[in-house]
């Protein structure tokens, strides 16, 4: 191929590209000629939390499950525990349950652990009486219980955890807290 | 010799013959246009005017609008706010859009996938033709209230979403309720600990912009 020849291939590349970006330029300006008009505004949204935990009676919340070793269950067969709303709304249940094992050897069978709320008032924890109502919840070995007790945020239920356990080696038990989005207060349409 | 000299000097006459030629079209030709001019003009000056595009938005009260912030959202809740949309200029509008630009939470922007199942942030924009009675939410003009834009996910919201009324005449408006809602969740919350890949807690920061163009460019003979 020529030198000549390509100069002028050259040439016509730049002429090409010249068009080309003449042609854009001015389909843009054709586009923004266009007038609009715009109104911004900000806003911010935060979801809401919901849960609970189980501590010892009148310590502060904090997350995980709570473990309890029963020593002289003949003696003292009660254990006296709160369950603390962690939640940033009210709820009207929440799900317990509880894990129970020996922690010595023998083959006797698991303890039962029954459960009493003790409504509008405090657990007495060297008499074992409530200043309130007492509300059987129910017991169980496994398994779970439904607690339909409304708790606002940050409040608290007082529970009497028991056991008919009178003989055998140790025990410990684990109990656990679960609330799902049907077990916090009813849905709300604001209007403000 | 004699014969060179004769062509030099012919083509040299050649030459002078169009030189003075050009120079007489010169001269004479100005005065030739000049005796075909005439002019006339109006005696006042037409105005001409350009129009304005301006769409603006402000609360109706007692609704605070988009200036305070919505808080605590829980599953199903939903907050509605109340402004005005108003064209303001006096051009025709058309292509009426809101895009809402989000940022924060990633779970409130955009719904899981595959095993992931939050919801995010739904918006749903509504207008009635007569003031809301928002105290219960209600339209109260006889046709009932219009939905402008479907409820949607905050994501795709990214793009401009039209209004299916999307014209806006000038000086016209649109009176809007603008629903924010935290869909159904399944989500357990285990002694005290949020799940993973959860709408709780979350929080999100949302620009909203409505947009409109001006109407097509007009031709009038008058």
């Amino acid at each position: 191929m020529s030198t000549d020849r390509v100069w002028l291939m050259i040439v016509r590349l730049v002429l090409f590209i010249e068009v080309a970006v003449v042609t854009v330029a001015l389909s843009v300006g054709v586009a923004l000629a266009m007038s609009h008009g715009t109104a911004t505004a900000v806003q911010e949204v935060e979801s809401a939390t919901w849960g609970s935990v189980f501590v010892l009676q009148g310590q502060n919340a904090t997350s995980g499950a709570l473990i309890i070793d029963w020593t002289n269950v003949k003696k003292n067969p009660y254990k006296f525990i709160d369950l603390v709303n962690t939640s940033s709304v009210a709820l009207v249940g929440q799900t317990i349950s509880t894990s129970t094992v020996r922690n010595g050897s023998g083959n006797q069978p698991l303890p039962i652990i029954a459960f009493s709320i003790c409504r509008g008032g405090v657990w007495d924890s060297v008499t074992g009486l409530c200043s309130g109502t007492v509300i059987d919840l129910g017991a169980g070995m496994k398994g779970t219980l439904q607690v339909t007790e409304p708790v606002p945020v940050g409040g608290t239920l007082a529970i009497r955890a028991s056991t008919t356990a009178v003989a055998g080696s140790p025990f410990s038990t684990t109990f656990t807290s679960a609330v799902t989005r049907t077990q916090i207060r009813p849905a709300t349409v604001v209007n403000q | 010799m004699h014969g060179a000299m004769h062509r030099t000097l012919a083509s040299w006459r050649g030459i002078a013959i169009a030189f003075i030629g050009g120079v007489l079209l010169l001269v004479t030709g100005p005065s030739v246009f000049a005796a075909l001019n005439a002019q006339t003009s109006n005696t006042s000056p037409q105005g001409v005017n350009t129009g304005t595009l301006e769409l603006t938005m402000s609360n109706t009260k007692p609704s605070a609008g988009f200036s305070t912030s919505i808080d605590n959202l829980a599953p199903n809740d939903s907050v509605n706010r109340y402004i005005d949309l108003t064209n303001s200029g006096s051009i025709d509008s058309r292509g009426l859009t809101l895009a809402i630009a989000s940022t924060g939470t990633a779970s409130l922007i955009t719904d899981g996938s595959d095993r992931i199942t939050t919801r995010a942030l739904r918006v749903t924009v509504t207008s009635c033709v007569a003031e809301w009675e928002q105290e219960k939410g209600i339209c109260s003009d006889k046709e009932g209230a219009v939905t402008q834009i479907k409820s949607a996910p905050l994501s795709d919201f990214a793009k401009p979403q039209a209004f299916a009324d999307s014209i806006l005449a000038a000086a016209a408006g649109l009176h809007l309720q603008i629903q924010t809602e935290l869909p159904d969740q399944v989500e357990m919350t285990t002694n005290g600990r949020l799940p993973e890949n959860t709408v709780q807690k979350g929080s999100v920061d949302l620009t909203y912009t409505f947009a409109e163009t001006q109407r097509t460019g007009l031709s009038t003979n008058s």
